[in-house]
């Protein structure tokens, strides 16, 4: 289980709108409250650094100042942030494996409110047109959730709020 | 089926009536408040007092100078953040514990209320309505799951199989289940406390604000806050993405729909009042 606490391990939560590359094996990276915003993470197994970011939104059309300022918010610039974080860090992009979770749904809204398939689509078209293959994915549905990822063995998982198990992507 | 009165007088453990809320409400509606008088409703509750002042000396409300007592406080901050805070306090008491029936853990309920009260109350200042009862309304408008999560708990595995897999609305699971749901209890709980009219019609209609008349205002500010909170991963619990946005609710506001984002990164920018609203002890 990657959500209980591990002797010897550290948790390190990223909040929403947070984006964090680390290269420290001993750390679970993981983010919590993952509504209708999508987490994104990033492993390199050969160095084990790895990062994630926590969006909120698809882009920053509404406030582009805001994407230099916090990356992290945003699908798209978090995307480019996180690969260009993540390389600067000592990772190699080819060897990166992607994983993604969040984007809960409401129903029967219309686009402009449903933000969880905005979020989802805009993240996949995003890795569409870079060719990026996710890993391993647990997107859409109706439940918050928490990601995990254990950088010393590349583990990820998410588990579902009001659940027990966790979920191995 | 059973009514909601039949059921609520049914109920074994009420939650605590925040009686001081409707009291408080109506002096500041007055042009003319009377600081003494605030002060001495507040002050006969020594738990709440002393948290009201723990956040209204925290970092996020303080001024320059602490306030060492009420009075201060009140002198200080001004009617409307005491009242704010004197909200927070007896919506952090109802709402915190863990509502099991709706597989929310403890504090779950309580952060996605205060979320919900701080976006409304963001839109209510720029549009100039009244900041302390649409604050009232984001804070109090799942108070229905209150008293509807100990009933629903031993029906959990049919609400999780009924929105996951049929598809319904948790409020139409709700609804199937007791003949009510979490919003109609929670506007009959409010009558019952003598909340105005005008909250007890926006607790009720919170999912559908074009259904509570008059009030429709209030009720839309309800609605728009809780999916603010919900945008920003504040809703916990079994499928709670499982609900209906209404657009009415912001033809009601007289807001764009895609002004929500913009009202979600304002909202986000508060985090920090939230968060100490989170931390307040009860």
């Amino acid at each position: 289980m990657l959500s209980t606490s591990r002797a010897g391990y550290e948790q390190r939560s990223i909040p929403i709108s947070g984006l964090l590359v680390c290269d420290n094996p001993k750390v679970i990276l993981c983010s919590h409250s993952i509504g209708m915003g999508v987490v994104v993470a990033a492993y390199d197994p050969v160095t084990h650094v790895g990062g994630l970011f926590h969006a909120m939104l698809p882009d920053p059309q509404v406030n582009p100042a805001r994407a230099k300022e916090k990356p992290g918010m945003f699908v798209d610039a978090g995307l480019a942030a996180l690969s260009f974080t993540l390389q600067a860090s000592g990772a190699v992009a080819a060897r990166l494996r992607y994983y993604a979770a969040g984007g809960a749904q409401v129903m029967d809204a219309s686009s402009q409110l449903n933000i969880g398939l905005r979020n989802t689509d805009a993240l996949q078209q995003r890795l569409a047109a870079q060719g990026i293959k996710l890993t391993g994915a647990h997107l859409g549905g109706h439940t918050c959730r928490s990601f995990f990822l254990a950088l010393e063995t590349g583990e990820a998982g998410v588990l579902l709020s009001g659940q027990l198990n966790e979920i191995s992507l | 089926m059973t009514s909601i009165e039949d059921y609520l007088s049914r109920v074994k453990n009420l939650p605590p009536a925040p009686r001081i809320l409707p009291e408080l409400l109506q002096l500041l509606r007055r042009s003319d408040v009377d600081a003494d008088k605030v002060v001495s409703l507040v002050k006969y509750d020594p738990a709440l007092t002393a948290s009201v002042l723990q956040l209204a000396n925290s970092a996020f409300f303080g001024s320059a100078r602490p306030a060492g007592d009420l009075g201060e406080a009140v002198t200080r901050l001004g009617f409307q953040q005491v009242y704010i805070l004197v909200a927070a306090v007896s919506g952090a008491r109802n709402l915190s514990p863990a509502q099991k029936g709706y597989g929310m853990a403890s504090g779950d309920l309580w952060r996605h209320s205060a979320t919900s009260a701080v976006a409304a109350q963001i839109i209510a200042k720029e549009l100039g309505d009244d900041v302390d009862l649409v604050f009232t309304a984001g804070l109090l408008h799942d108070i229905g799951k209150v008293i509807l999560s100990d009933t629903l708990e031993s029906t959990y595995s049919v609400i999780v199989h009924e929105t996951s897999q049929n598809r319904y609305p948790l409020l139409e699971v709700e609804r199937r289940i007791l003949g009510f749901d979490h919003a109609q209890v929670g506007g009959r709980l409010l009558a019952k406390w003598n909340f105005p009219p005008s909250l007890v019609a926006a607790i009720e209609h919170h999912h559908q604000p074009d259904h509570a008349g008059e009030h429709a205002r209030l009720a839309a500010y309800a609605h728009v806050g809780n999916l603010i909170a919900y945008s920003l991963g504040q809703g916990y619990g079994n499928a709670a993405y499982a609900m209906e946005p209404s657009s009415a609710a912001f033809r009601i506001l007289g807001l764009a729909e895609d002004s929500l984002p913009n009202y979600m990164m304002h909202t986000f920018d508060q985090m920090g009042v939230i968060e100490a609203l989170f931390r307040v002890k009860t």
